[in-house]
């Protein structure tokens, strides 16, 4: 399976996240922390820089597995028995992943006591990743049945 | 005069059998910490990885050796032997051994499952070796208690009586 990440995409997430917080945040003197929180023109670039990190970490979090990588996309191969509806959350949590990579990054710089949360997001979803890809579906059963072995016994002349 | 016992088993049985007695331990791992053991659970689970189907074709291809070598005892010493067919494509595995004619017959029925269980419990041995030794051990003891099965179902009969009877002895004296 292929993961795209496109960090456009990813940085609207963040973005549109960062305007929700940044619009119910005050700081200890009772203001808006809006203003804070949003990235300005100058400051987004940034998120491209979180993002690559990110992919890093996922990166090595699916080593195992991964049989080719760009700097926005990796390719995991699983083996047959591996369980394909598994496949789309794979997707999903890799992105998620970025998105609170990011708002873990940002918030470490202007807003620490929202560190703690993101943190925890990040670390859930790389223990979801991690089990996501390991992942066996039961063995096959044989097309015999387990009673089929037979002995027979004959007298040589 | 000799007898030849076969065994007719599948390879197929035998592989799922190891298959499933790994995804099992797995999954019990996997249910005492889901995050922590996930990628252990599934390195122990045996199969599905290439390297991991090559390694248990070979632990198949001990354990049918080890059996064949097991059963060195009962092999008829004269003209007896042991052989077994297992191939890359074929899924049935025959096991031919060739012991005396005073072989009970009556006792074959459980060696073909005997002898599954014994490679069975050989290959679960190999496989736990090299991941978690102390699994290993168990396994081992399993496959010697098999062997110990084995050996009960390869009794000889008493032996034949003979065509004569004890009155039939007869003496004679000649004066010279």
């Amino acid at each position: 399976m292929e993961i795209t990440l496109n960090f456009t995409a990813l940085a609207a997430d963040v973005k549109r996240s960062l305007s929700i917080i940044g619009k119910r945040s005050i700081d200890e003197n009772g203001n808006l922390m809006f203003k804070d929180i949003t990235l300005s023109s100058q400051e987004e670039p940034l998120l491209d820089d979180y993002f690559q990190q990110a992919v890093i970490d996922l990166t090595t979090e699916t080593d195992t597995f991964i049989t080719a990588s760009t700097d926005t996309s990796l390719t995991l191969t699983f083996p047959v028995n591996h369980n394909g509806a598994l496949t789309p959350a794979i997707t999903k949590v890799c992105k998620a992943y970025c998105v609170s990579y990011a708002l873990y990054s940002w918030f470490s710089i202007v807003a620490p006591r929202l560190v703690e949360k993101y943190m925890g997001d990040c670390k859930r979803q790389t223990g979801a990743l991690v089990r996501l890809i390991h992942n066996k579906k039961a063995p096959e059963a044989s097309e015999h049945s387990p009673l089929s072995p037979t002995t027979t016994v004959t007298l040589n002349s | 005069m000799s007898k030849t016992i076969t065994l007719s088993l599948k390879k197929s049985l035998i592989l799922e059998a190891v298959k499933a007695d790994t995804f099992q331990s797995g999954q019990v791992d996997k249910s005492a910490d889901p995050v922590k053991n996930a990628a252990l659970a599934y390195n122990e689970q045996a199969g599905d990885e290439t390297y991991q189907e090559r390694k248990l074709l070979r632990f198949l291809r001990s354990g049918l050796a080890r059996f064949a070598a097991a059963m060195n005892e009962f092999v008829d010493s004269e003209g007896g032997s042991i052989t077994y067919s297992l191939t890359d494509t074929g899924d049935e595995i025959t096991i031919r051994v060739v012991v005396s004619n005073r072989y009970n017959s009556g006792l074959a029925q459980p060696l073909s499952s005997f002898a599954e269980e014994y490679i069975t419990y050989t290959m679960d041995y190999m496989w736990w070796q090299s991941i978690k030794p102390a699994f290993a051990k168990d396994y081992f003891s399993y496959a010697q208690d098999t062997l110990a099965q084995i050996r009960l179902c390869l009794a000889k009969t008493a032996p034949a009586a003979s065509s004569s009877n004890y009155t039939d002895i007869t003496g004679t004296v000649t004066n010279s």
